[in-house]
């Protein structure tokens, strides 16, 4: 191989990080081609903490990345077999400090990864909001019951008493409707086999066990229309099991939910007349 | 493993590596020549090739009824094997003329019934053909992103999918729906198929299409009403030949069908079914409102009453808890047509392909708090007052309005509290003693 | 491939070189060498390598053409569907595709051909600790082999629950598409493939620590063999584990088991139907 050659390859190499990097911020841009790529919307009041450590991580792991693409790169341009033709080779048995380095770093890195990301953990999946009755402090009730079965959402709301199995519960399907600036808890639970209740706008992922009750909050800062996806395999229809998350004011949630709740209700009704 | 004793042929490199020293065992692959690369590689680009052009991409078609087809000659005579595909043939080329094919459906007119109520072509240009967007971004093919892998093409409910689902899914050709508002034997109102879609129905595989634009949803149910229409016309004809020899397609052709007689007759039996299918939604049983005690313990308690009563006689099929267990052994009217009581009868429907293996219609669990058909009271006095005809279930007995006062059937009133006590049944303790057993209410 | 010395030399078996039936037999089908169960590991692994890249056809085709119609298979299998995949076709292919790669292919090839192969070689020893295990760490691919590829041929053809078989869409027989006789099949496959990579872990782990040449100590080893004993180790605690775990989803399928299944076993509702 000649010089030029070793010189093309070495350089295709460095192309790696470079390209590594650039489409990452390509995506972060929000550039042509990649829209849409980059973390989506957030409108959690604690979703930019998920979103911190990602980045965190995703700094960490990238400074890596760039640095271990340029030493092979300068490796290859610097060492390679053309133009060091007379150099001599000198071997080495290793080196011991070097390999305690490597080894402790990365070790010590990790550690402090699990040690920083504990109060996220314990704010998304320990510390459930709680609120006070009666002079005394308790877990906050689920608003709502989701349900995952093959596959939808099936969804039941706790109703005027707060209380999920009574008969004021409303019932409905794939599209849930939840007030913003509140604690939102919602209690998951699937009928059949493994879902996950993925509320991407929310940082909310969470897996659903058959016969476990698992909680989910969030406190959404923004109204519209959002995302609930099925983030687990769960059978030929996963594609399909797919909700829409409506987050509105507080009135016009109370508004939906009276509306929903007497067509729930429906108790008469008339067939129109044929027009002749 | 014919390959390890002679390496002839197989391998994928040239370049033999050299040999690994390693004791007396020399290693000696022989004989590897040079595959033809060449030739592989042009075969799998040609294969890439044909996947990209939709080479060999199938013609979609209805399939004929096959099933009805067995039944009818079970019922009547066999055919033999010639007039049984003279009769196969010249239905087929009839109802393509009817009704045109999955990819290009067509809709015959009928005088005095506005199609675009029924089977709006439009719509059912959006819902028919293989799956792809328009130029202007509008949807066709709904039918088999959506639907057909279930339902199947022809909305015979045989799409690959069905054997895995437990109910099967529906065959529309029958024009047969279970929740609906109409009377047992209509056809459902537009409003029905249109809550089907948004909410699914809770308790079988049909999911809910509630995120599916509205537009989309309409050129369903245009196109399943499509589907039901043909299936029924496409049974009416078959009949027609089997039993009431109005039109027998063993004989005649789609030439000879030209004839006046052949022409009217074939007219009638479209403008038939669509015109039931027109005044569906004029049908809808009147719900009128519930009495004022609607769903207090006196309305429980009565509702409870008719539920295990003579006249009612849920306790029959929904058994002495309401766990569904009353009978089991019963069979839905789709499966009936399989003659599923006569083994080598469902081996022959079977045979076709077009069969699912029969199973038992079960009656309904009633403390799941599920309802397949809706959960408003409306979906359940429906349910109780019409039945469920194609499942077994059948409609209320009502007293008529010049019935003496006597008369033990049932009041609108007493179909309200049924829905009470069926409202009820899921919030009530199954430990509680239900009613007394079957025989001890003998003696009270 | 292997020369071994034969005296007696058959004028009829000329044509196998020089062997009777039962020598053959023994020399190349249920050998107990390492390096012809090194290449009957890589060849039946090339041939299932196949299988999966036919498998990963199908499911790159199905993401460039979402909907279109299958082209030369559509109309053969989806007819009733107008030549497009179904939806649980797409999550047997994607499944079979990994069990392929994964359980016939990676292990086998790794682990199997080149371990066998290379193991005694580098560490100068004159075949494995245990050459019969080793023979039957082979024979124990076969029933996998049928089992897989019989699983191909029992609705919904094909396992559909992923390959990571996470109960209960693995284990209960109401939930779609695990509930055909392909999932099964699949749990018994992977239960033989299991059993054969735990008897060829036990045989290099062996091989390594106790058969190599004088002179060459752990740490002289070279870094092949290193990377196929932690290999052969985590082999050894991982397999049978995840084997039971396999073995236990298949008595919940067949047996009635409830080991996956909170209350009661399958879905009421389902059931129900």
């Amino acid at each position: 191989m000649n010089r030029w050659a070793e010189r093309l390859w070495s350089l295709l190499f460095l192309m790696v990080p470079v390209a590594g990097v650039g489409v990452f911020i390509w995506a972060m841009a929000d550039g042509y081609g990649m829209r849409g790529h980059w973390l989506p919307e957030n409108i959690d009041e604690q979703g930019k903490v998920i979103d911190s450590l990602f980045l965190f991580i995703l700094g960490l792991t990238g400074v890596i990345f760039v640095g271990t693409g340029v030493a092979l790169f300068w490796f290859l341009w610097r060492y390679g077999a053309a133009g060091n033709r007379d150099a001599r080779v000198r071997y080495t048995h290793g080196s011991h400090t070097l390999e305690v380095v490597w080894s402790i770093l990365p070790a010590a890195t990790l550690l402090f990864i699990a040690i920083y990301q504990m109060d996220a953990w314990a704010d998304a999946k320990i510390r459930r909001p709680t609120i006070v009755v009666n002079g005394q402090e308790q877990p906050k009730p689920p608003i709502a019951e989701i349900t995952g079965r093959q596959f939808e959402w099936r969804i039941r709301y706790a109703g005027r008493d707060g209380v999920i199995g009574t008969r004021d519960d409303l019932f409905t399907v794939n599209e849930l409707h939840l007030p913003v600036h509140e604690e939102i808890v919602l209690v998951i639970k699937t009928e059949d086999v493994l879902h996950s209740f993925f509320l991407p706008n929310l940082r909310v992922k969470q897996d659903v066990v058959p016969g476990m009750k698992q909680y989910v909050w969030f406190k959404p800062i923004r109204t519209g229309q959002y995302d609930i996806v099925c983030a687990e395999l769960c059978g030929w229809g996963h594609y399909k099991m797919r909700g829409r998350l409506v987050l509105q004011t507080r009135e016009e949630f109370d508004r939906w939910f009276e509306q929903e709740w007497n067509n729930q209700e429906l108790r008469s009704y008339t067939p129109p007349e044929p027009e002749e | 493993m014919s390959g390890v004793g002679n390496p002839e042929g197989i391998g994928s490199q040239g370049r033999v590596p050299a040999p690994i020293a390693g004791g007396s065992a020399e290693v000696r692959i022989g004989g590897l020549g040079r595959l033809p690369v060449r030739r592989f590689v042009a075969v799998l680009v040609g294969i890439v090739l044909l996947a990209s052009f939709g080479c060999g991409a199938p013609v979609a078609e209805f399939r004929t009824n096959e099933l009805y087809l067995i039944h009818q000659e079970f019922k009547s005579e066999p055919l033999p094997a010639s007039k049984r595909r003279e009769l196969q043939q010249n239905l087929k080329d009839l109802m393509v003329a009817l009704f045109g094919t999955p990819d290009e459906p067509y809709f015959p007119e009928v005088e005095g019934v506005d199609i675009r109520r029924v089977c709006d072509p439009v719509k059912l240009q959006m819902a028919a053909g293989p799956v792809r967007l328009e130029r202007s971004g509008a949807p066709r093919g709904l039918y088999r992103e959506h639907c057909a892998h279930c339902h199947g093409i022809t909305g015979d409910g045989r799409g690959p999918t069905a054997e895995f689902l437990n109910p099967y899914p529906r065959d529309y050709r029958r024009g047969l729906y279970k929740f609906k508002s109409t009377p047992a034997a209509e056809p459902p109102t537009h409003e029905d198929l249109q809550r089907i879609l948004i909410n699914g129905i809770p308790g079988t595989a049909m999911p809910s299409f509630r995120l599916l634009p509205e537009q989309d949803r309409e050129a369903l149910i245009h196109y399943v009403r499509y589907l039901s229409i043909r299936g029924q016309v496409e049974r009416t004809l078959l009949e027609a030949t089997f039993q009431t020899g109005d039109l027998d397609l063993t004989e005649i052709s789609l030439e000879q069908l030209k004839a006046p007689e052949n022409i009217e007759f074939v007219k009638s039996v479209v403008a038939d079914i669509v015109t039931r299918w027109a005044q569906a939604d004029y049908q809808a049983t009147p719900v009128p409102p519930p009495p004022e005690n609607f769903e207090s313990a006196e309305s429980i308690r009565r509702g409870r009453e008719l539920f295990y009563g003579p006249i009612a006689n849920c306790v029959k099929c929904h058994g002495e808890t309401a766990l569904g267990d009353g009978q089991t052994t019963d069979y839905d009217e789709w499966t009936k047509e399989l003659m599923p009581n006569e083994p080598d009868k469902v081996a022959r429907f079977l045979a076709t392909g077009a069969a699912l293996p029969p199973r038992n219609i079960r009656p309904r669990n009633l403390r799941l708090n599920v309802f397949r058909g809706g959960r408003r009271p409306v979906d359940l006095y429906w349910r109780i007052r019409n039945g469920i005809l194609a499942s077994g279930m059948p409609a209320a007995s009502m007293k008529p309005d010049d019935a003496p006062p006597d008369d033990p059937r049932l009041t609108s009133d007493d179909i309200w509290h049924l829905v009470a006590y069926v409202r009820s049944l899921p919030y009530d303790d199954l430990s509680a003693p239900q009613h007394l057993p079957v025989y001890q209410r003998e003696r009270q | 491939m292997i020369q071994k010395s034969h005296n007696e030399v058959h004028e009829g078996d000329a044509a196998r070189g020089g062997m009777t039936f039962w020598e053959f037999l023994n020399t190349y089908v249920f050998s107990r060498d390492h390096k012809v169960i090194g290449l009957q590991f890589l060849f039946s692994t090339l041939l299932w390598f196949l299988v999966g890249g036919i498998l990963a056809l199908g499911i790159r085709w199905q993401l460039a053409y979402p909907w279109q119609p299958m082209p030369i298979i559509g109309q053969w299998l989806f007819a009733e569907e107008g030549g497009q995949i179904s939806p649980e076709f797409y999550t047997t292919l994607f499944t079979m595709h990994a069990t392929v790669m994964i359980f016939f292919v990676i292990i086998p090839i790794l682990a199997g051909a080149f371990g066998n192969f290379l193991i005694p070689l580098m560490i100068g020893a004159e075949d494995m600790a245990f050459p019969t295990l080793n023979m039957l760490s082979y024979w124990f691919m076969w029933p996998a082999f049928i089992c897989i590829g019989l699983s191909f041929f029992a609705p919904p053809y094909g396992a559909g629950a992923g390959w990571t078989s996470y109960p209960t869409l693995a284990s209960n027989p109401a939930a779609a598409p695990a509930s055909g006789h392909a999932q099964t099949l699949w749990l018994l496959g992977i239960t033989f493939v299991g059993v054969s990579s735990m008897m060829g872990s036990v045989n290099y782990m062996t091989t390594i620590i106790q058969m190599r040449a004088p002179g060459m100590t752990m740490f002289r080893l070279p870094l092949t063999i290193w990377g196929m004993f932690i290999t052969a180790i985590l082999q050894a605690f991982a397999l049978p584990i995840l084997t039971a775990a396999g073995f236990m989803q298949l008595m919940d399928r067949m047996l009635g088991t409830g080991f996956f299944h909170p209350g009661t076993v399958g879905n009421q509702q389902r059931g129900a139907g």
